[in-house]
């Protein structure tokens, strides 16, 4: 009882630092949660914000794009010499720009084409380069095989054509109604600040066990090597385990519909993985440094290193395949794929969680090869220190 | 002066690993940043699409078959991978994973997904393009009824696409390249890192926050001459480490931070004294313990880099256009958008209002550090 008594007596002690971290760490997962439940997961929902500048007064040509582009854009009114500025702050994402005289060019077939500026190569830039060309593609077939009467009647054949659209339905209708899009962002960022608190808190109190005073008063007590790290060990857990617990209730309660379904189960599950997985490196590094200042910058680069490379911050889709290399190296790259098999379950069936068992059963594998390397670096470093000649 | 200067250098030198790692950590976030973001939203990470399709019998099967087959992406890798399958095995197919989606080819084909991600995006514009085509060719082969109708040419007029898109060509705003706020966000959170140092400094020449405090402060010695010796000491080993890693992202990583470096220099400058007599405030106004007020430093610094969009880019623009004055209090978002101006603007003037607000800043800290000092009473027991 003693260990656990000094672990106890501890925590009371560091009980304003942690909960400083705590607090900070949730009101930062809950403003990253909300924000990207916000953006939505469908892109071509997502509209885009959007300066239109129409210098061909009256061209209604540059209407009917204007009218069919409201599908992905969410136009901003601006004045053009605000556009540099707009775009800084991304108060516009895309600036769309009709010189004079276009609608006549595009119809004599002479050169008419629309300014853009936007940011590059990005997927959203992508879909409105493609719908401004999809419109004025589809305008030049159709006065090339047929005379239309007027510009009005095109661009009224060009509103009826552009219209058709393919129906999609989404399978088992997953993510309406049941908060598993928001608990999959949820539970991806809790990883980050998982592994930026639990390094912070756990290595703070594990360095403390550290101090050359205490190791000499530990190694001449009755009690073995193993018996105090597995003590010290049963009281992280628990620790971990309050920490997960709260964090999930959080979760759920700021959540859309307050739903506790299967997945919210799994994600649990999985988030219980991950958290033994950042409780054995959060035991590695308060042995190996036990420097506070030292742990609160190892701290911020495991936990950035990990969100980024592992796909919580940046989705595992957007990184190319060099860096998906290395992201199997690092334990949230497995937590965030658990996650996202979790949210395309749709069928709880033996066939469907294996692969979800499977990727949670190789986080558990990382945590134990962390722990026998920790209990070894544990003993070697306590034995060096009983042949020193200390006194 | 010079004398205070050199010893306060060598003592800071002295602590090794400490150094090391303030050095090093933001190399190191660099590099991983580099592999995180190497093609972070460019189309060239997209890959093949393994999709099903089910056939209905009906429509213009052989076409859409056709279509699917021959999509490419812009640089001509096929964007579908189709298994021609019937219901029950596409049902299955999704509800394992092994494909995006599956298409009910028809005459109107539908698409089914479990989720409307990038992939599901992708497969959907599509068949709304594939639609459309046949909504322009059956519109056509109407209006000229009773002339010859090459319903083949109208396909491939649709086809044999043309650009109708050119750049804004304006002075500013030609460098957007988004991902640059990532590193200029991590830039900005180094340098205000020097907070860690400012926080030593302002304990260790408080005669209440530690034994070497006392000590110092029974020397014969001007306490705003000596405060200002350690300041500026631990400002010069930390700018080295500021400049080492612009140093190690312009040259090693190829960051593009515009043509003006000079400029970058000054604002990581400005940034690092603003971060370290953040620091020294907090030592010497908070109350608490040492590891308390390391906690507050370390999460407000954190907090600053978050807003400045150091994890998710579009919380910076958020708060920008939602909450501009939360813009002015936070040096991390003001230096990151000194650097982004330098990048995007190709004049000066956001550059400058932003360093000024940085400078108000800077002596406001000055200011309150001097005043404390000033009227610091240390009653001896």
């Amino acid at each position: 009882m003693g260990v656990i008594k000094a672990y106890i007596k501890i925590c009371k002690n560091k009980s304003s630092v942690i909960l400083i971290y705590m607090l900070i760490f949730a009101g930062v997962l809950f403003m990253l949660s909300q924000e990207s439940a916000n953006e939505s997961k469908t892109f071509t929902d997502t509209k885009i914000r959007t300066a239109f500048i129409n210098k061909d007064n009256g061209s209604l040509l540059s209407q009917g794009l204007y009218e069919y582009l409201d599908k992905y854009c969410e136009f901003v009114e601006i004045s053009e010499e605000r556009i540099d500025d707009a775009l800084f702050i991304r108060e516009v994402e895309y600036v769309i720009e009709i010189d004079e005289g276009f609608e006549e060019n595009f119809l004599s077939g002479g050169e008419a084409l629309v300014k853009k500026q936007s940011i590059p190569d990005s997927f959203t830039s992508m879909a409105i380069n493609g719908a401004i060309n999809n419109y004025l593609n589809t305008a030049a077939v159709l006065k090339t095989y047929i005379t239309f009467d007027n510009t009005t009647e095109l661009v009224d054949v060009l509103k009826t054509n552009m219209a058709l659209e393919s129906n999609i339905f989404l399978f088992g209708s997953m993510h309406s109604q049941n908060d598993n899009g928001y608990y999959e962002t949820y539970f991806n960022y809790l990883s980050y600040v998982m592994v930026a608190s639990f390094i912070l808190i756990i290595g703070t109190i594990m360095a403390t066990f550290q101090k050359l005073p205490i190791k000499r008063r530990n190694l001449v007590a009755p009690i073995s090597i193993r018996n105090l790290n597995l003590k010290l060990l049963f009281c992280n857990g628990l620790f971990t385990t309050m920490f997960l617990i709260i964090f999930v209730i959080l979760g759920v309660i700021t959540s859309k519909n307050h739903v506790i379904n299967q997945h919210l189960i799994f994600y649990g599950i999985n988030a219980f993985a991950f958290s033994i997985v950042v409780l054995a490196l959060s035991y590695l590094f308060g042995m190996v440094l036990n420097n506070t200042k030292l742990l609160t910058l190892v701290s911020t680069v495991v936990s950035l290193g990990f969100a980024f490379m592992g796909g919580v911050f940046v989705p595992l889709e957007m990184l190319n395949s060099s860096t998906l290399k290395i992201a199997r190296f690092v334990p949230s790259y497995w937590y965030v794929l658990t996650n996202n098999a979790i949210g395309k379950l749709s069928n709880f069936n033996w066939q469907n969680i294996s692969e979800v068992l499977g990727y949670i059963t190789l986080q558990l594998i990382i945590a134990l090869v962390l722990f026998v390397v920790s209990f070894v670096y544990s003993r070697s470093l306590l034995s060096t220190l009983s042949r020193r000649q200390i006194f | 002066m010079l004398t205070l200067f050199s010893t306060k250098i060598k003592c800071l030198y002295r602590d090794r690993q400490g150094l090391f790692w303030a050095l090093l950590f933001p190399i190191f976030l660099a590099i991983i940043y580099h592999y995180a973001f190497a093609d972070l939203g460019k189309t060239d990470v997209l890959k093949t699409i393994d999709i099903a399709a089910i056939s209905t019998g009906s429509g213009n099967e052989a076409t859409l078959k056709q279509t699917l087959q021959d999509a490419t992406f812009e640089n001509g890798l096929p964007i579908f991978n189709v298994a021609f399958v019937d219901n029950a095995e596409a049902e299955q197919l999704l509800d394992n994973n092994k494909v995006t989606g599956y298409i009910v080819m028809g005459e109107m084909p539908e698409l089914v997904v479990k989720d409307m991600d990038i992939k599901a995006t992708i497969a959907k514009n599509v068949l709304n393009s594939y639609r459309q085509m046949y909504g322009v060719a059956d519109i056509i082969t109407k209006e000229i009824q009773g002339e010859s109708v090459n319903y083949n040419a109208i396909m491939k007029d649709m086809v044999d696409r043309e650009y109708y898109l050119k750049n804004r060509n304006e002075a500013s705003g030609t460098n957007m390249d988004y991902t640059v706020i990532y590193f200029y966000a991590l830039l900005a959170m180094v340098c205000i890192y020097g907070g860690n140092w400012g926080l030593r400094e302002g304990t260790d020449i408080c005669a209440s926050l530690s034994a070497r405090g006392a000590r110092v402060n029974i020397a014969p010695y001007n306490m705003a001459k000596l405060l200002f010796c350690n300041l500026s000491a631990s400002l010069a080993l930390h700018f080295t480490g500021v400049l080492l890693v612009i140093a190690f992202m312009s040259n090693i990583l190829k960051i593009d931070f515009g043509t003006q470096l000079p400029y970058v220099i000054f604002v990581c400058f400005v940034g690092s004294i603003i971060g370290i007599l953040f620091g020294c405030l907090t030592a010497l106004l908070m109350k608490g313990t040492e590891k308390k007020k390391d906690a507050f430093l370390t999460c407000i610094t954190l907090i600053w880099g978050f807003l400045a969009g150091l994890m998710v880019p579009s919380v910076k623009y958020i708060v920008s256009i939602k909450f501009p004055a939360l813009t002015f209090v936070n040096p991390v978002h003001l230096i990151t958008d000194c650097l982004y101006s330098l990048y995007y603007y190709s004049d000066l003037v956001k550059y400058t209002y932003n360093m000024i607000i940085l400078s108000i800043i800077a002596a406001i800290l000055s200011c309150i550090i001097v005043m404390y000092m000033r009227r610091g009473k240390h009653g001896s027991y």
